[in-house]
């Protein structure tokens, strides 16, 4: 499922053959964090100028019930959805920071003295960037080149 | 899930004989050159050149590009890897057979013959 708001942030381990790789990941990653932060946070600033300024009670619905562990709202989906929206931005902020941070002091990775041929372990805890595993027993695969003659007859 | 897209990014073609026609008897020799230009966990970019020659001598076609293999790990270094030294790796199977209707046109189209669809007795294949 794609979100409609917000992104995936996921947990787990990604592997890269090389640190170009890597960095273009975490460029690529900050790219769609800043962009939705952007379109998010757009949306909640329109709808409290469009409101006349009435701080964020215009964005806090009234409509919910907790239904389990969770909360349900069947009554007022226009609020509920700006409010969960408004959450998100404030989620997105540190992750937006975060990223920035690791692709900022990037360069500092990349001048270690690292083998050749390692391959690279990237754990993303809720869609941040915290470990960086350098892997010197799962090496990279080796350059394939292929040249050879075949009768086709 | 494994795939492979082939890009042919250029064509070269020339008739060497002015004799020859679709029926001339010949044997077709494919010459290969792949080479890795990217890899990833998930992908592997490949260059290609395939330079079809006849023996004796009646025309020279080449196809060049870039293939893309998708898949895991273990599914791309399958397709790299040939069952036996008689047989060619799957991939280059598959970019044979993606360009064998450029092969099959153009030789089409110099009046000379074309070349069987599928790869056969692979004779000194060298892996590098």
């Amino acid at each position: 499922m794609i979100p409609e708001t917000g992104v995936s942030a996921t947990s787990g381990l990604l592997r890269f053959y090389s640190l170009t790789d890597v960095r273009r990941y975490l460029k690529e990653l900050l790219d769609t964090y800043q962009k939705e932060y952007d379109k998010s946070s757009n949306l909640i600033g329109s709808l409290l100028r469009s409101d006349g300024g009435k701080s964020m009670e215009v964005i806090m619905s009234k409509g919910w019930a907790k239904v389990g562990s969770l909360f349900v709202n069947m009554s007022d989906s226009e609020k509920g959805s700006m409010e969960v929206v408004f959450q998100i931005v404030n989620e997105m902020k540190p992750r937006v920071a975060k990223t920035e941070e690791v692709l900022r002091a990037f360069d500092s990775v990349e001048g270690l003295p690292i083998p050749d041929d390692a391959t690279f372990l990237l754990y993303l805890r809720a869609g941040v960037p915290e470990r960086l595993i350098v892997d010197t027993i799962n090496t990279k695969p080796e350059k394939f080149i292929l040249n050879g003659r075949f009768k086709t007859g | 899930m494994f795939g492979v897209k082939v890009l042919v990014e250029r064509i070269d073609a020339a008739r060497l004989s002015d004799k020859a026609n679709e029926n001339s008897p010949s044997n077709c020799s494919l010459n290969v050159s792949m080479s890795e230009r990217e890899r990833n966990p998930e992908a592997l970019v490949l260059s290609f050149t395939l330079e079809l020659t006849n023996q004796p001598q009646l025309a020279r076609l080449a196809v060049s590009g870039i293939a893309t293999l998708t898949g895991t790990k273990e599914e791309i270094q399958a397709a790299l890897s040939a069952a036996d030294d008689k047989n060619p790796p799957l991939v280059l199977t598959t970019i044979y057979e993606r360009t064998y209707s450029l092969f099959y046109l153009v030789a089409g189209s110099l009046r000379v013959p074309s070349p069987l669809p599928t790869l056969l007795k692979p004779s000194g294949s060298e892996k590098k």
